[in-house]
């Protein structure tokens, strides 16, 4: 069963008559890598905003497990049934790497035997270690504030993770294991994995690629490789 | 619970901006706490003041009136003041209170005296009078109905000394101890006195009286004060028998239930007796001499704390508006990860209530510090205005005559402490200031949408 289906979604900015995208439809399954490619003004981000329940859309309608967004209550969808990964991190940066991950957790009601033993531990499997973890988020790397946007984003062990340019910032060397993790995460760890990048590196490994086209919209493309 | 965690850490993360917060929070809390702690020790003692000043009733000869009569009758002479009268005067329904006793100045041959009075028999003539034969008085004789309700022993001034009672019998007396030591008299001891006056009006002599000492008290004298150990405090039945007095004078201390009252209680009074010589009125001449100043220090004060507020609050209001403009992305990424609006709201006061706590508790401390140096500069400035003006002279010149003279003192010292209301009043200004930076955070922050916020700052 699809996790986010997508029925006729249009989108419109306030204020604005000419639609950025109509007529979308999609549906997305677990253990798959989504890649959403398109050119600068398609409307990537926006797509991946509505998505990730931080805007709705005009037209149509977004599903999660079947259930209207517009339905739900948007702050706990986002704070439990989804992670997202930006392509500026979007970490608190007066906190720690640690911290923000437990933060992320408090405020999703996640609660472990030991938070923060189970924070470490998901740092680790992205490549943070202790030392780095108890650090501020200021003075990270990009490639290691990547992970730690990509540890708080599983802390609540999503079943749908939405990732924005994830690799947008970050050295070749870095690029790669993040795009490792990430399809560990569709393939490995059986999550639905939404990529919305314009990078042939993520493309390759995605199982189908959609391309948001100048007309607004949504055009199957293939898989990776492929495409 | 994360919440308050996250606020706290907030507050040690972003230090200087806080401290700026903590700064204007203290200045504020501090300021406040000066203004109330000296208006509301100063409308204490207003209070105080205004309602001895403006409730006492001073029964004063009106000088104005007799001179008048004099200039017309020579042999004219005041009606004085008649026991009945007073009694009646004294049950008004007007009065709150009333205090009176008799006094009589008076000699006693076989009595040591407590100050050296070089005394000989004098003849004295009053207006409408026959000439009579007096001597310098020795003691003052002081009757009450009840001695212990006497102002001395009512405030603590004098105390009775152990071994001793209150006079129960009418020619029972209470007397100092610098009396009782100079004379060897002791509880049950008596001793002979009399009126300084030989005969009474009709020219029949007076008798002596036998005194029986019950009591001995002791009282205590600020510095500089004279001493009144030559007070003996008696019956008021036997001052005002005509055996032995030759014309009673009578003291009165007349507290109204209303200051309204006055003129009520003045024809009631006429109306019983009371000579249109008499005045009766309160006291307005102290009352603007002291009280006045008192009450424009309160005035300062008050309108003191409403500037310091009002500037307060919109300086906060403006600092609010740009530290949540300022933490926009931290909301932005707070909302991103599913915080409710309401949570970044509660948070946001909650920083504001935990700086506002620290900033309360070294406010209250700064300013009870600060409270009495600016309490001695208001009160130094205030009184010597008021000292300046022509009122005291006229306040200290109209002691009244038959009535006990104003005692009231200009009020030189107002202990400017901190007391329970004002730590509420405190309280509650931090609470309201608190509310209104938590509002303008939790306003301004809730405009934010975090994706429009993300979006500015990729």
């Amino acid at each position: 069963m699809a996790v986010l289906s997508l029925k006729n979604v249009g989108y419109t900015y306030e204020k604005t008559t000419k639609p950025v995208f109509q007529g979308l439809n999609a549906e997305f399954e677990p253990g798959r890598l989504y890649c959403i490619v398109g050119k600068s003004g398609a409307g990537k981000t926006s797509l991946l905003s509505l998505l990730a329940g931080l805007d709705i859309c005009t037209e149509g309608a977004i599903q999660y497990e079947g259930e209207d967004l517009r339905e739900l209550d948007r702050d706990r969808y986002r704070a439990e049934k989804i992670g997202v990964i930006f392509q500026s991190y979007n970490l608190l940066l007066n906190k720690t790497a640690l911290e923000n991950i437990e933060l992320s957790m408090s405020i999703s009601g996640v609660r472990h035997k030991d938070n923060r033993t189970y924070a470490l531990a998901l740092l680790e499997s992205v490549g943070i270690d202790r030392e780095t973890a108890g650090r501020r988020v200021l003075g990270l790397s990009g490639g290691e504030q990547q992970r730690v946007g990509i540890a708080r984003a599983l802390s609540h062990e999503p079943k749908l993770l939405l990732a924005d340019e994830p690799s947008g910032n970050l050295d070749r060397e870095t690029e790669r294991d993040v795009i490792d993790i990430l399809v560990d995460l569709a393939h490995v760890q059986n999550k639905c994995v939404i990529i919305v990048t314009h990078s042939h590196k993520i493309t390759r490994f995605a199982d189908e690629i959609w391309g948001l086209n100048k007309g607004g919209r949504l055009v199957y493309m293939g898989k990776g490789g492929e495409a | 619970m994360y919440i308050l965690k996250n606020a706290f850490q907030n507050l040690y993360r972003n230090a200087g901006r806080n401290l700026l917060a903590a700064g204007i929070f203290l200045v504020i809390i501090t300021m406040s706490c000066v203004a109330l702690v000296v208006y509301n020790d100063a409308d204490n003692i207003a209070k105080q003041y205004k309602d001895r000043l403006s409730t006492e009733v001073l029964l004063d000869v009106d000088e104005r009136k007799v001179g008048e009569a004099s200039e017309d009758d020579e042999t004219f002479r005041r009606p004085e003041l008649a026991d009945e009268l007073i009694r009646k005067m004294a049950a008004s329904k007007y009065l709150k209170k009333a205090m009176y006793y008799v006094q009589m100045e008076a000699v006693a041959d076989d009595l040591k005296y407590t100050r050296p009075i070089d005394y000989e028999d004098m003849e004295m003539q009053r207006a409408g009078e026959d000439r009579v034969k007096t001597r310098a008085p020795q003691y003052y004789l002081n009757g009450f109905e009840d001695v212990s309700q006497a102002e001395p022993f009512q405030s603590g001034e004098a105390k009775l000394a152990e071994g001793g009672r209150f006079p129960k019998e009418d020619n029972e007396c209470l007397i100092s101890d610098t009396l009782a030591e100079l004379n060897n008299l002791k509880p049950g001891d008596t001793f002979q006195t009399k009126s300084i006056y030989h005969t009474d009006k009709q020219g029949e002599p007076l008798e002596e009286m036998t005194l029986k000492v019950s009591g001995i008290y002791h009282r205590e004298y600020s510095e500089g004060e004279m001493d009144r150990d030559d007070e003996i405090f008696t019956s008021y039945k036997l001052l005002i028998d005509p055996r032995y007095t030759y014309e009673p004078v009578f003291y009165t201390k007349f507290f109204l239930k209303d200051p309204k009252d006055l003129d009520a209680f003045a024809r009631e009074a006429y109306d019983a007796g009371l000579s249109e010589y008499y005045s009766l009125s309160t006291d307005t001449v102290a009352y603007d001499t002291f009280v006045k100043p008192i009450e424009q220090m309160c005035v300062i004060s008050i309108i003191f704390l409403w500037v310091v507020l009002a500037l307060g609050a919109a300086v906060l209001i403006i600092l609010s508006a740009l530290v949540v403009r300022e933490r926009k992305y931290e909301i932005g990424v707070l909302r991103s990860m599913g915080m409710k609006k309401s949570k970044v709201a509660v948070q946001l006061v909650l920083e504001s209530a935990l700086i506002m706590t620290v900033c309360l508790i070294l406010g209250i401390a700064l300013g009870s510090l600060l409270a009495q140096p600016v309490t001695d500069m208001l009160l130094a400035d205030q009184m010597s205005q008021a000292m300046a003006g022509p009122s005291l002279a006229g306040s200290m010149g109209g002691a009244s005559f038959g009535g006990l003279a104003t005692d009231n003192n200009p009020i030189t010292h107002i202990n400017a402490a901190l007391s329970l209301t004002t730590i509420t009043e405190l309280t509650g200004i931090a609470l309201i200031l608190t509310a209104i930076a938590g509002a303008v955070s939790a306003v301004c922050a809730m405009k934010y949408e975090p994706m429009r916020i993300l979006r500015q700052r990729d």
